[in-house]
């Protein structure tokens, strides 16, 4: 009982998580199901013939009522199996493992960069708050949030890729199967763009909580007890800036994994990203369910480790739930 | 239903077809029906220009070369382009849904030039479209027309080391017509009962008499592959090159054959590697051409052509005019069914203004006939031009003054958006008001085979007596404008029956004539094909048929 107590919220927020795959799992059937006009002569396009139509939907099952069909893709989901791919008939798990590698390790290495340079940047700031140095932050950083992954990555193409500089590859061509991180140049501009997109509005978020908490009381009784600025900062402020971060992180890191589809897509990054442009392009429904459903799983559990996390870091939270 | 239903029709799809078949020879119709054809991905068109292929007859493809491996050094053959080298090629792929199979049907660019690359024909269809024997040394009718004997050339062998021989063709022949784009090519032949003549030799026996399997063998889906062949185990062909390893939708490495057979009108291949990369979309392959990460692609689109040109090491190969532009106007509903207000819409397109600002200039002005190229087209009808006046009197005799129509397109080529545009710019001189809808391809090809009221399509720049059956027959597929004209049909049936080739030729102009008068379709432009290279390689080709590099062809490509 004590255990349940201790944990209970957990619990509940994990069936939270659960139910909310749940639902994600009917939106994006229903959603793939709701593409216009009939699936099979999506599929077929200047191939429909309508004995082809007729052999595609019954191929692909759509002549059994949409609850069946659910109910059958989504026993298949909860283990493991996504199905086969229209395109190739070979199974979806094939198709998009080593992609979920791929991209696991482009949203993990952007991460690793994505936080610390925010993070850095934004304490920078509010350290400096009104000067120099933090007029040009306040300026810039808005303007960097507002422009789209895809216009940074064009332009970091532009720079860096094709016209100005051919410092670094344009797209990420490796070996199919390869582990990315073996190609590391390949990786440059695709994480570039992905910190460039994301580090502003990090920065900009523990700028602003910073500074809160550098004009908190309990901040302004440390110095008044004499203790060193930097004591100051590491001890008291940053401590009470951490929970805001986690929250603004999850955001961040779901913003990443709906971003990182812009960003493979213009790199022709082989990931879940690009994975998800081509099977909407060829209306491969079972690999657009399987794709769309794992970017949404990650956001869900980015989302669930963050609060997790911001629970256990809050004492009066964590008071409260016991 | 659809006035494409065959079950609306008259006459029922598959039974025209097999008409048209009948009448015109059969290769074509792969050609419509091919991959490229077939795909929303861009196709490419091509005709003899920029880089001329090798001379030389070259040896050295069917003797020992450089080893097979990327950093293969270069060697030179004796008298003919060094030996050597790895060619990373971008192409517009179709994601999994890629194949290796010479006789599957739908994908790709990709998908065409692996099976270009992979498998040998018995014939090829050459840059100036006359079709030659290659792997067959003889394919010949009897005296009535009950059978074709096929005869192949010997000393030919598979990537495997297995020769190529009779038993290769029957099974390869049969395989076609099991599916894919074949079929209905292969509808008049009785492949069932292909007989084994000799060692290279068949005997095909048609169901009914035909004469028109003369020059079908060229065509894409007509690859030849051993009898063991299975393409998920034994991926073996007779091409230039075999397959090394793929991953579908990613990358396909292709390793030169050595004992390839040499078609004389090639040389080559010279390449000890081919990589085809796919890429998903035109941006991302422009990138790793002007980045250095491929060294050719297909079908740069209009916009970066200049980026290309401007780069240091990159030339681009233009190939004239292949892509047929049309817009189609469905001839079973209004307001098209009345045939003045199919002239209106015709007489009102500025064709040359459609060209130069949805293709940038880089095409040509078609006169709603397809088939420019062909023996036959009929150069003699005066190229229609904007007539606004007539357009106007034409909709008002037709009771259509004040027309308002939906023009449905989709960015599935590029040009297609821009057209309709243009022309409904056009349209508001002649008091027509013509709303472009652009639709996601997925979401416009859904309507198929229905078709839209107005539409827009585009082809490969096929012979006539291919094309005319399957756009214009009634109940065939691509009738598009649902167009049945029984004037028109009895012209075919009549050259069906004529031995004579300049009066067939003649009737087929006749046909023509007719399609210029009261046809369906608004063929406004032809569009070039522009594909990329690195001038570190030489010896790309150019094709008028309507594919990338000369259908892929990388036989004569090699190192500078």
């Amino acid at each position: 009982m004590r255990l349940w107590n201790r944990h209970g919220w957990i619990i509940r927020r994990l069936g939270v998580a659960v139910l909310s795959l749940w639902v994600v799992s009917i939106v994006v059937f229903m959603a793939t199901q709701a593409l216009p006009g009939d699936a099979a002569v999506a599929i077929l396009g200047r191939q429909a013939t309508p004995e082809a139509v007729a052999i595609m939907r019954a191929d692909l099952g759509l002549n059994r009522p949409l609850v069946t069909q659910y109910i059958d893709w989504f026993g298949g989901v909860l283990v493991g199996d996504f199905g086969e791919s229209v395109g190739s008939g070979a199974p979806i798990s094939d198709l998009i493992g080593s992609r979920i590698v791929n991209t696991a390790v482009l949203l993990v290495v952007s991460a690793v960069i994505i936080f610390p340079a925010g993070i850095a940047l934004g304490v920078f700031a509010a350290l400096r708050r009104d000067g120099p140095l933090d007029r040009v932050f306040s300026v810039t950083t808005p303007a960097m949030n507002a422009l789209p992954a895809f216009v940074v990555g064009l332009v970091l193409v532009i720079l860096f890729g094709t016209t100005v500089w051919k410092i670094f590859p344009a797209t990420a061509l490796f070996p199919p199967g390869e582990f990315p991180l073996r190609h590391p140049d390949v990786m440059v501009l695709p994480v570039a763009t992905l910190v460039l997109s994301t580090v502003p509005y990090l920065a900009l978020i523990v700028r602003a909580t910073t500074i809160e908490a550098l004009e908190s009381d309990y901040v302004q009784m440390a110095r008044l007890k004499g203790l060193r600025p930097r004591t100051v900062v590491l001890v008291h402020a940053l401590p009470n800036v951490v929970v805001p971060i986690l929250q603004t992180g999850a955001v961040i890191l779901g913003h990443l994994a709906g971003g990182v589809v812009v960003v493979e897509f213009l790199f022709r990054y082989p990931g879940l990203g690009t994975s998800l442009t081509n099977a909407v392009s060829a209306r491969d429904l079972a690999l657009i369910q399987a794709s769309t459903l794992l970017l949404a799983a990650a956001i869900v559990v980015i989302n669930l480790i963050a609060d997790i996390l911001t629970v256990q870091l809050t004492p009066r939270l964590r008071t409260a739930e016991t | 239903m659809s006035g494409n239903d065959p079950a609306q029709r008259g006459m029922p799809r598959r039974r025209f077809m097999k008409l048209g078949i009948y009448v015109v020879g059969a290769g074509g119709i792969a050609a419509a029906c091919g991959d490229d054809a077939a795909a929303p991905a861009p196709t490419t068109t091509a005709a003899p220009s920029g880089t001329a292929a090798p001379t030389t007859t070259a040896a050295a493809a069917t003797t020992t070369a450089a080893p097979a491996t990327t950093a293969a050094p270069t060697t030179t053959a004796a008298a003919g382009p060094p030996i050597g080298g790895v060619l990373r090629l971008g192409t517009t792929g179709a994601g999994p849904r890629e194949t290796v199979d010479p006789h599957a049907g739908g994908g790709s660019n990709a998908n065409v030039a692996r099976k270009f690359n992979l498998h040998a024909r018995l014939q090829e269809i050459r840059a100036d479209m006359a079709v030659e024997n290659t792997l067959a040394e003889i394919i010949e009718p009897n005296a009535d027309g009950s059978a074709y004997t096929i005869r192949l050339i010997d000393g030919a062998e598979f990537h495997h080391g297995k020769s190529i021989e009779a038993e290769d063709v029957m099974f390869s022949i049969q395989r076609m017509a099991e599916g894919g784009i074949m079929r209905d090519v292969l509808e008049l032949a009785d492949v069932a009962n292909i007989r084994i003549v000799d060692r290279l030799t068949i005997e095909l026996p048609m169901l009914t008499p035909a004469f028109v399997y003369s020059k079908s063998w060229g065509e894409l889906a007509s690859g030849i592959a051993p009898i063991d062949y299975d393409p998920e185990t034994n991926p073996a062909g007779s091409g230039p090159f075999k397959l090394v390893d793929w991953v579908p939708g990613e990358e396909t490495i292709l390793g030169r054959h050595e004992n390839y057979f040499g078609d004389p009108g090639s040389g080559g291949p010279y390449l000890d590697e081919v990589r085809l990369i796919s890429f998903s979309d035109d941006l991302s392959r422009t990138n790793a051409l002007l980045s250095g990460q491929i060294d050719a692609m297909d079908s740069v689109p209009i916009g970066q052509i200049p980026v290309v040109e401007g780069t240091d090491g990159l030339a681009v190969l233009e190939a004239e005019a292949g892509r047929v532009m049309f817009f189609y106007m469905r001839n079973d509903r209004p307001p098209f069914d009345d045939v003045r207000v199919r002239q209106a819409i015709r007489l009102i397109a500025d064709r040359s203004q459609m060209v130069n600002q949805a293709l940038s200039g880089r095409g040509a002005v078609a006169n709603d006939l397809f088939s420019p190229f062909d023996p036959c087209y009929a150069s003699e009808i005066p190229q229609r031009t904007q007539d606004i006046a007539e357009a106007r009197r034409l909709l008002e005799a037709a009771g259509q003054s004040g027309l308002t129509i939906d023009l449905n397109v989709s960015p599935v080529i590029a040009g297609v958006v821009e057209a309709a545009q243009v022309l409904a710019q056009q349209a508001t001189e002649a008091g027509v008001t013509i709303n472009v809808v652009n639709l996601d391809p997925g979401d416009y090809y859904a309507s198929w085979p229905d078709g839209w009221e107005f539409g827009f399509e585009f082809f490969a720049n096929l012979q006539y007596p291919v094309i005319a059956p399957i756009v214009n027959g009634p109940g065939a597929f691509f009738n598009m404008p649902a167009w049945e004209d029984q004037e028109w049909l009895d012209l075919l049936l009549k050259a069906r029956t004529e031995p004579d080739d300049e009066a067939r030729c003649n009737i087929f102009k006749e046909m023509q004539a007719l399609e210029h008068e009261r046809g369906g379709y608004l063929i406004w432009g032809r569009a070039n094909i522009t594909d990329g290279y690195s001038t570190a390689y030489d010896g790309f080709v150019s094709h008028r048929l309507g594919r990338s590099f000369g259908q892929y062809d990388m036989r004569p490509v090699h190192q500078v």
